[in-house]
């Protein structure tokens, strides 16, 4: 007879239920023709039937309704009616939720289950853990189960009693053997049905097994992980905080540096009280015209090209092209306001901003000398802010 | 309708000792479980079809806290009874 994977017929469920039953499949066909028969009448009476893990039928009654004739628009009455309602038992409901049953027939539960113990032996053996005892258990499991479903497949009525003694799994393994050599003789009557019933029992060792293995390689390998990351961790936060922590102590040094630099600078300068420049008006006033000095580095402008009063937007060294030709020299120009300018780069609009007349070794930029003068004026005015 | 009380009538109507007949009673649920496992459709003659239907994960939410979650793919039992049956019920 031909096994369609797809249905159970009524005779296939009437072979199977006689074989596990352990009576003729006349017997079966009997009972179970009783069973539907009976549950019709019963449900004809209006009672509800319950069928230990399948379900409960009940007669379930529509009322009546009204309704709108779509073609006419005429109401009508949609008579009443009763059918069969059925609702599944939580245990068949759980049994095909919990353990994801093969929805594809290659799919099937046992691979799975192998598959699972070949990756978590991988794991073992990568993780340089010395795999032999939960290896070799899990692999001694796999053999197991492998060797019991070759032997089921072999003898059919061994896995009949296998699931018999599915109460008290302790007992299996001993009391298999001895069962198999009396069942031998009759392999063939059962065979159809082995595929069909080999999974349960081979889930259940499969789980039992596998379920200690990894309980075990959990324990070694948790503190492992969490050392091996939070030391990472620590070691890439110490570098960050280097560099961080690099960066601004340079910075740091420098500006104490610089401002000691310049205390240094306007101590002495005002000693000698050649930092007067910014009141160059002073100088107008009281005539002393001094000629431009190259070297020192305070220079004092008395005679001034003009005197602008900046527009919104405007830049010095917009005014050092404007007034020079080179933006480079907008230094001098901020030399000669420092008084009024509080920095280079804010400049208030409206500012009235004198433009020197420079000296002509100044203006020449082609000059070592005065390039180095405009770098380290630009240095000063620019780290300043 | 309980399923012993249903055992019990069986065994009087059939003649069969009522251990056999529980016997047949858990063989039948068992095998119509596990072929409903199976994704098989189960044919009662007779009676009607049983057959498993998947239901898609949804978007649930759980009223406790208002979080929104994607439910379990499901599969569901369902029961199809047969013409003649329908026509019976009505």
């Amino acid at each position: 007879m031909e096994q369609d994977s797809t249905k159970l017929s009524w005779v296939e469920l009437k072979q199977a239920v006689a074989k596990k039953a352990g009576v003729s499949e006349k017997t079966a066909g009997l009972f179970l023709n009783t069973l539907v028969s009976e549950t019709t009448a019963l449900l004809e009476q209006g009672e509800q039937v319950r069928i230990a893990k399948v379900g409960t039928f009940k007669i379930q009654t529509v009322a009546q309704r009204r309704s709108v004739n779509v073609t006419t628009g005429a109401s009508i009455v949609i008579p009443g009616y009763n059918k069969i309602g059925f609702a599944p038992d939580n245990g068949v409901t759980n049994l095909l939720n919990d353990n994801p049953a093969p929805l594809t027939q290659e799919d099937t539960p046992m691979q799975k289950l192998s598959e699972q113990a070949n990756e978590i032996l991988d794991i073992l053996t990568d993780m340089g853990q010395s795999p032999d005892e939960d290896g070799k258990k899990t692999a001694k499991g796999r053999q197991k189960d492998g060797k019991r479903t070759a032997k089921e497949a072999e003898t059919g009525q061994g896995e009949e009693q296998e699931q018999n003694q599915e109460a008290e799994p302790a007992a299996e393994p001993v009391a298999e053997p001895a069962n198999e050599p009396a069942n031998e003789p009759e392999p063939r009557q059962e065979e159809k049905d082995a595929p069909e019933e080999e999974e349960q029992p081979a889930q259940q060792t499969g789980t039992q097994q596998t379920e200690p293995a990894e309980e075990q390689q959990r324990k070694p390998f948790r503190p492992w992980m969490t050392i091996g990351i939070t030391m990472i961790v620590f070691a890439v936060l110490l570098i960050f905080a280097y560099i961080f922590l690099q960066h601004k102590i340079e910075q740091w040094v420098d500006t104490i540096s610089n401002r000691t630099e310049h205390l240094q600078t306007m101590e002495t300068e005002d000693e000698t009280g050649d930092w007067s420049l910014t009141d160059a008006e002073d100088f107008e006033a009281s005539g002393e015209a001094d000629e431009l000095q190259q070297e020192a580095a305070p220079r004092v402008y008395t005679r001034f090209i003009k005197t602008e009063k900046l527009p919104a937007g405007s830049r010095l060294a917009w005014l050092a092209y404007k007034y020079y030709g080179n933006k480079d020299l907008w230094v001098f120009i901020y030399e000669a306001n420092k008084d009024r300018l509080k920095s280079p780069s804010r400049i208030l609009i409206g500012t009235e901003v004198r433009v020197p007349v420079l000296d002509e070794n100044l203006k020449d930029t082609a000059n070592p000398e005065t390039r180095r003068i405009i770098r380290q004026l630009e240095e000063e005015y620019l780290q300043k802010n | 309708m309980t399923s012993k009380e249903l055992t019990t009538l069986i065994a009087e109507k059939t003649g069969l000792t009522k251990k056999q007949a529980e016997a047949l009673m858990a063989a039948t649920g068992q095998t119509v479980a596990e072929a409903l496992n199976d994704n098989k459709t189960v044919q009662l003659k007779n009676f009607g079809i049983l057959e498993t239907k998947e239901r898609a994960p949804r978007e649930v939410t759980n009223p406790r806290t208002g979080e929104k979650t994607r439910s379990q793919r499901k599969r569901i039992i369902t029961f199809r009874p047969n013409r003649q049956l329908k026509e019976q019920m009505k």
